[in-house]
């Protein structure tokens, strides 16, 4: 609040003192006072008025930057009117009145849609275990009477179980820092994992991957890298070109980090939409043209890999390749 | 043989896993009776145990600690939950291995050979042998009469599949899936690029007509 604001907040009190003083002058005056005594009256009546609404200021100013001070210290802002003092004069309490009523009509709502959400939540990760059952049923059912036909339900089943996996994580994404369980994860083991589950719809498609240079451990979370590695992998299979996909995994050991790379021969990506692809819902004119994208996959990935501290990098040539990169970090005092 | 018991209390799964398992190979009972699951376990004294976590009445993690009180046998959960507390519940509760649904079945009957300490190379010799033909599996190659030939391990896996396999027509997916289930990923072409090598191969063993193509239904020695 800058003075002159402040100035012209009063303006009616300062138009007030004018005209009770022109008056009061005018007064004096026809009472026979000299013009010198009169003009000396006005300046003590100005320096008082002055200094008064000055001191006024001041401690406005005091009042307002204490309150910005107790605000910007507050992490739910919203709580703003518990924590701060009952102020003193009759229409700031008023005002305060009113801010707290709505503020705890705001808390209300805010701690409902909380539950709500935490809620819904739960309800989708109840609903997606109880999912897996009859998955699981299925896929056992198809394992023991193998066929042509068993094959390609078992193909749908694994997409199945790819998009109900992506649900669970989704929602439980908010809540990584309590759900993970860091150890040591030998990156082969981890690939040779998600080969596994997608072991029909790869075949299906006619897949070829080559794990024979990728070595090395990294500290993460199993579930989670899995869960990385499986929407790269299906990427690099829907998103294939007039070729057969054949897919390199492979991994660099550098000073500070270890750096997984898969590299498919897909239809790539586009070199205007390459920064975009991290993006929520972010389709591109490859989903688009297609395949059912949603947008979502390496939106996920990203936001997990962030939560990881694994850092992703994406090269492509459209027409000619995809390259995902992973890089994990190697931790000094793991390695000690 | 190994004795494997079920407690699974959907019944559709624990039927199709009887049958998985003992098309693998092992003796399979189950629990019916959740109530007195102790006392069958007890009565049984079974190699290993298959635990579902979410069951009726005791759930999976106390039965599990019960079992404990009088058993090593090996557990090993398979659930449909699959958080870190989930797992880390279920190893510090004396499980001993953690799957999560809906399971890979190669990885499950992995899994399960390994709590067995009975891994795939005991099981079998190292040495397999057809119509003269002998595989060895340590070193990687076929020899007939004395005469040497090495092979590539996408190759070996080829020929012992065959081998143990004989007289039967084997599926050109059915070869693919073995060979996915043993970490070589490759498509249908470079399986018919592999077939040819071996041919070329035992060609020069002298044995060129071995395996023969059985148009739209695959390959048979």
């Amino acid at each position: 609040m800058s003075f002159s604001r402040y100035l012209s907040d009063k303006r009616f009190v300062l138009l007030a003192c004018f005209a009770g003083s022109l008056f009061f002058t005018m007064l004096l005056w026809l009472f026979g006072l000299e013009i010198g005594e009169i003009f000396l009256l006005w300046i003590c009546f100005i320096l008082m008025a002055g200094g008064l609404l000055l001191w006024n200021y001041r401690n406005q100013r005091r009042c307002l930057r204490h309150l910005r001070d107790v605000m910007d210290a507050l992490d739910q802002k919203y709580l703003f009117a518990e924590i701060t003092d009952i102020p003193k004069s009759e229409l700031e309490r008023a005002y305060f009145k009113l801010m707290k009523t709505a503020l705890k009509a705001m808390t209300d709502e805010v701690s409902q849609s909380n539950r709500l959400n935490l809620e819904y939540r739960e309800f989708i990760e109840q609903w997606i275990h109880e999912m897996k059952v009859p998955i699981t049923g299925i896929q056992l059912l198809c394992e023991n009477n193998k066929s042509s036909v068993t094959r390609k339900i078992l193909t749908q089943t694994e997409m199945i179980s790819q998009g109900v996996e992506r649900a669970l994580f989704y929602a439980r994404l908010g809540s990584v820092e309590k759900d993970y369980l860091i150890a040591e994860v030998p990156l082969k083991e981890c690939v040779l994992a998600v080969l596994a589950q997608n072991r029909q719809f790869l075949i299906q498609n006619n897949a070829c991957i080559h794990t024979e240079m990728l070595s090395g451990t990294v500290y993460s979370d199993r579930k989670w890298l899995q869960f990385i590695l499986n929407q790269i992998i299906i990427n690099s299979v829907k998103y294939q070109g007039d070729q057969p996909p054949v897919i390199d995994v492979t991994s660099q050991e550098q000073e500070n980090y270890i750096t997984m790379s898969v590299i498919d021969n897909g239809i790539g990506i586009r070199e205007s939409e390459l920064g975009r692809v991290f993006d929520k819902g972010f389709v591109g004119s490859n989903g688009r043209s297609e395949k059912n994208s949603t947008g979502m996959g390496l939106y996920l990935c990203d936001q997990l890999c962030a939560r990881l501290g694994i850092k992703m990098e994406i090269k492509s040539r459209e027409g000619e390749y995809t390259t995902v990169l992973l890089h994990f970090p190697k931790s000094e005092f793991l390695r000690a | 043989m190994n004795n494997i018991l079920i407690i699974e209390d959907e019944k559709l799964i624990r039927e199709e896993l009887e049958i998985l398992l003992s098309n693998a190979g092992f003796e399979v009972s189950h629990v019916t009776d959740f109530e007195n699951t102790l006392t069958q376990i007890k009565s049984e004294s079974p190699d290993l145990i298959l635990l579902d976590i979410t069951l009726p009445g005791q759930n999976g993690y106390s039965l599990c600690a019960s079992v404990r009180q009088f058993s090593d046998v090996p557990v090993l959960f398979i659930t449909g939950r699959n958080t870190a507390m989930d797992e880390l519940q279920a190893l510090t509760l004396g499980g001993d291995d953690f799957i999560s649904k809906p399971y890979n079945i190669p990885i499950l009957l992995a899994r399960i050979n390994a709590l067995l300490k009975r891994g795939q190379a005991a099981k079998q010799s190292n040495y397999l042998e057809y119509d003269g033909i002998t595989l060895n599996l340590i070193a990687g190659t076929l020899a007939v009469n004395g005469q040497k030939m090495e092979l590539t391990k996408t190759e070996m896996k080829i020929i012992h599949y065959f081998f143990e396999h004989p007289g039967e027509i084997v599926p050109r997916l059915d070869l693919v899936e073995y060979l996915w289930d043993n970490e070589i990923h490759i498509d249908d072409n470079t399986l018919s690029v592999n077939i040819m090598r071996i041919r070329e191969k035992l060609r020069a063993l002298g044995r060129g007509g071995l395996i023969q193509t059985k148009r739209g239904m695959g390959y048979k020695i």
